[in-house]
């Protein structure tokens, strides 16, 4: 039996994906109703096949309200996404809270399993607390990295690249239940010291930082000197230093908060230790200035142009298939056009709007007489719509589209001038 | 960064403006007094824009939206606020002197805005008892704070305070001047900030990169000394090739935007650039276009490396989005037409008059 306590994204994706693999699955909320409504096939998140895949196993998940409950586990997660503050810092109280309500009910010898996002020293630092509030217990404790993609969570969660888990012995056996679990999804085990696991996963997202922001940077120059990046990374991929599936795909800085906040663990590992942290703040300060591109354009081209400017935005997520709004840039930028009037349109995310900006019904409703369309997230939804629909909806001729979503379109004769990253400008007014 | 403690623009009491005289002061000066460009806020309530006075727009409940110098509203005549303005020159009011403290007291009131652009910049000297009497003015203007407060503190600094060689210019790029020019805005934009962290008065530090328009004295290299040697000698010489960038803001602009600062009550660090860089050979080039004579572009030697300057001016878009910057062009051609009006050797391209 595998337990899970906490239920945000990552223990609602990582709880069905257990039971999809067969397991017994006792996943804790102490919120009844959000249990209840779990229950009922209804989930708070949006991932692809996430719902079919909990309507499949429904039999074999127990959503509870009870952490009771968990007690008849062998292996329990602790799954709470860590919240992070503005400036990205993480907030480990409601982790800790959670833990210090579930490990009462724990059975003996059972493996409680970290899964959240937490900093080096973090576990060895909850294995004293644990033997302090629980003397004489006999709990097993383990880190295990969490490598979630929103958007691509379940697919991640099913078929992991490899498991690391961080214990107090990495020369020690696993317990079979926890072993024999991993080992359903087929993939390496790597097992390593609490803190090498813990910075492990800051690692991932380290390197990750490095692609996107080099990418970012060279899709800058290749806007200025007449470039494609999108002739380039081809050739990027097919070498093996750098790989099939880096992340070349230009974009709007970092966003959905994890790298961010990572970033920010490391400054703050590199301060308190004396290293050099230049290298993450230049991450950090590259994408705070590669978010507002779609504004320096924008303002650029249509707000200082028009005494009243009207602006379409599509898409309010940070990226498609998600409800998430961490840190995204399309809200960042309505945040900078108070005043501006705005209307936005997102398939998914709902948002009240402010005193400028306001919600359409859909996406060419949005356009309606507006001068410039916005593409902050590129949805499908958004990729089927007519280039004329559009053209007829605006009042202007502008289109920035970051993401590139519609940069296979031929413009020619439309007036349109297109602006997308990694590329020069194409077109311009008739 | 810069924030606004006012959304809605709100006129303040008054404006005493210290440097009135200079380059900057004197435009500022009449920019006050003439009348602020402002972002009329159309979609909702401010003592600027009830909604008594709102256009067709705003009254069918369609789009509205911030619209620099209309005033947002539709037909409604232009919104500009109205500043009383007391402008100081140095002949009027030696700021380095010991009594100018007790001077300040008697001409500001509490809830005055103060822009300090009183300065001995480069071309007074690069020197020891330069710097020291600049800072002097600034201890002047922090005593007075520090005694009698007001109710906005605009200080005019300079991107000499930035690292020499930073190819892109942020609000938070390293601050480490090469020259004593640089350290000294360093130096007075901590003596600022000092006073204002002790009275809560709120500061706002400005960082104008070159500054070209009529009534430059200072002579620097770039758009204002190449206009002034192609009317007076048809001719314009360059370092190397001129292929240095950098970013030349026209004068109107750093009014318009000390405007805003002042009418939004900002607060906090914000760069005063056009955020486009020119080489000095497009400069050239363009006071070429801009002079009705034969004007010659000579070369000399070049006697450092080449450098480039560029401005990141996100900050300036993130507040005032709709902010429309005057292109070289267009501000070499006002210059053209004010030194036109007002004869070389009056006040248009004169150069070495103390500000």
């Amino acid at each position: 039996m595998i337990g899970f306590a906490g239920l945000s994204h990552l223990g609602v994706v990582s709880s069905i994906a257990a039971a999809s693999k067969g397991f017994k699955v006792i996943a804790f909320d102490k919120n009844r109703e959000f249990c209840e409504s779990l229950s009922q096939g209804r989930l708070p998140i949006l991932e692809p096949n996430l719902a079919e895949t909990l309507a499949a196993n429904q039999g074999g998940l127990n959503f509870t309200p009870h952490a009771a409950d968990l007690g008849s586990c062998d292996v329990v997660y602790f799954s709470l996404d860590i919240p992070t503050d503005d400036v990205n810092g993480s907030d480990l109280a409601p982790l800790k809270a959670l833990i210090d309500e579930v490990a009462p009910y724990l059975k003996e010898g059972a493996s409680l399993v970290v899964l959240s996002q937490v900093p080096p020293g973090f576990t060895r630092g909850l294995q004293a607390r644990l033997r302090e509030r629980l003397p004489g217990r006999s709990l097993k404790l383990f880190y295990q990295v969490e490598t979630l993609i929103f958007g691509r969570a379940l697919e991640r969660a099913l078929e992991p690249e490899r498991f690391m888990v961080g214990c107090v012995d990495p020369n020690a056996a696993l317990p079979p239940e926890y072993f024999n679990f991993l080992k359903a999804f087929n993939c390496p085990i790597l097992v390593m010291k609490y803190e090498s696991a813990e910075l492990a996963k800051i690692s991932i997202n380290a390197f990750l930082a490095a692609s996107v922001s080099t990418t970012n940077m060279l899709a800058e120059i290749c806007e200025k000197v007449n470039a494609d990046w999108f002739e380039i990374a081809p050739a990027l991929h097919l070498d093996k230093r750098i790989g099939p599936n880096a992340y070349l795909a230009p974009g709007l800085g970092i966003a959905g908060g994890n790298i961010e906040r990572d970033l920010e663990t490391l400054k703050s590992l590199a301060s308190a230790h004396g290293a050099d942290e230049g290298v993450a703040a230049a991450f950090i300060n590259h994408s705070r200035y590669r978010r507002d591109w779609v504004l320096r354009v924008l303002s650029d081209q249509a707000l200082s142009r028009h005494e009243r400017p009207v602006v379409a935005v599509w898409g309010l997520a940070y990226k498609p298939n998600t409800k998430s709004i961490k840190n995204s840039p399309s809200l960042a930028l309505l945040n900078s056009l108070e005043g501006v009037s705005v209307r936005f349109y997102d398939p998914q995310v709902v948002w009240q709007g402010s005193l400028s900006a306001r919600p359409s019904a859909n996406a060419l409703e949005a356009c309606r007489g507006a001068h410039a369309l916005v593409i902050m997230t590129p949805w499908e939804e958004f990729a089927a719509i007519a280039t004329s629909d559009v053209l007829s909806s605006l009042s202007g001729s502008l289109i920035i589209d970051p993401y590139g979503l519609w940069s296979g379109r031929d413009f020619t004769g439309t007036g349109v001038s297109y602006h997308t990253l990694g590329r020069p400008v194409l077109g311009g007014r008739l | 960064m810069m924030k606004l403690r006012n959304s809605a623009t709100a006129s303040p009491a008054r404006v005493v403006i210290l440097g009135g005289s200079g380059f900057i002061g004197s435009h500022l000066t009449r920019y006050f007094q003439e009348g602020v460009e402002t972002i009329g806020f159309s979609g909702g309530e401010s003592p600027l824009n009830p909604v008594a006075e709102r256009g067709p727009a705003s009254t069918r409940g369609e789009p509205t939206g911030l619209v620099l110098g209309s005033g947002g509203k539709g037909d409604s005549p232009p919104l500009n606020l109205y500043f009383e303005t007391v402008s100081l020159s140095s002949k009027e009011l030696d700021l380095t002197a010991p009594s100018a403290a007790g001077i300040l007291a008697g001409i500001i009131k509490k809830e005055d805005t103060l822009i300090f652009a009183s300065c001995l910049t480069r071309d007074k000297g690069e020197d020891l008892p330069t710097l020291k009497k600049n800072l002097a003015m600034a201890e002047n203007v922090g005593l007075f704070l520090e005694q009698h407060g007001c109710g906005h503190l605009i200080y005019l600094s300079s991107d000499a305070v930035y690292k020499d060689g930073l190819a892109l210019v942020r609000e938070d790029s390293e601050c480490k001047p090469g020259g004593l020019y640089g350290m000294t805005h360093v130096m007075r934009e901590a003596m600022m900030a000092h006073s204002s962290n002790k009275t809560g008065v709120p500061l706002a530090i400005l960082r104008p990169c070159g500054v070209h328009g009529p009534g430059d004295t200072h002579n620097g290299y770039g758009p204002n000394r190449f206009l002034r040697t192609a009317l007076a000698k048809g001719k314009i010489f360059l370092f190397g090739r001129g292929e240095e960038t950098r970013d030349h803001i026209f004068v109107g602009d750093i009014c318009r935007l000390i405007g805003l600062c002042a009418a939004h009550g900002g607060a906090g660090t914000l760069n005063l650039a056009s955020g486009r860089a020119h080489s000095f050979l497009e400069v050239a080039q363009a006071v070429v276009g801009a002079v009705d004579k034969p004007v010659e572009i000579e070369y000399l030697a070049r006697s450092g490396p080449i450098t480039h300057r560029h401005f990141d001016v996100t900050a300036i878009l993130r507040i005032f989005p709709q902010f429309k910057f005057t292109g070289l062009e267009e501000g070499l051609k006002q210059t053209l037409q004010a030194t036109t009006a007002i004869p070389v050797g009056g006040s248009g391209l004169a150069q070495g008059s103390h500000p």
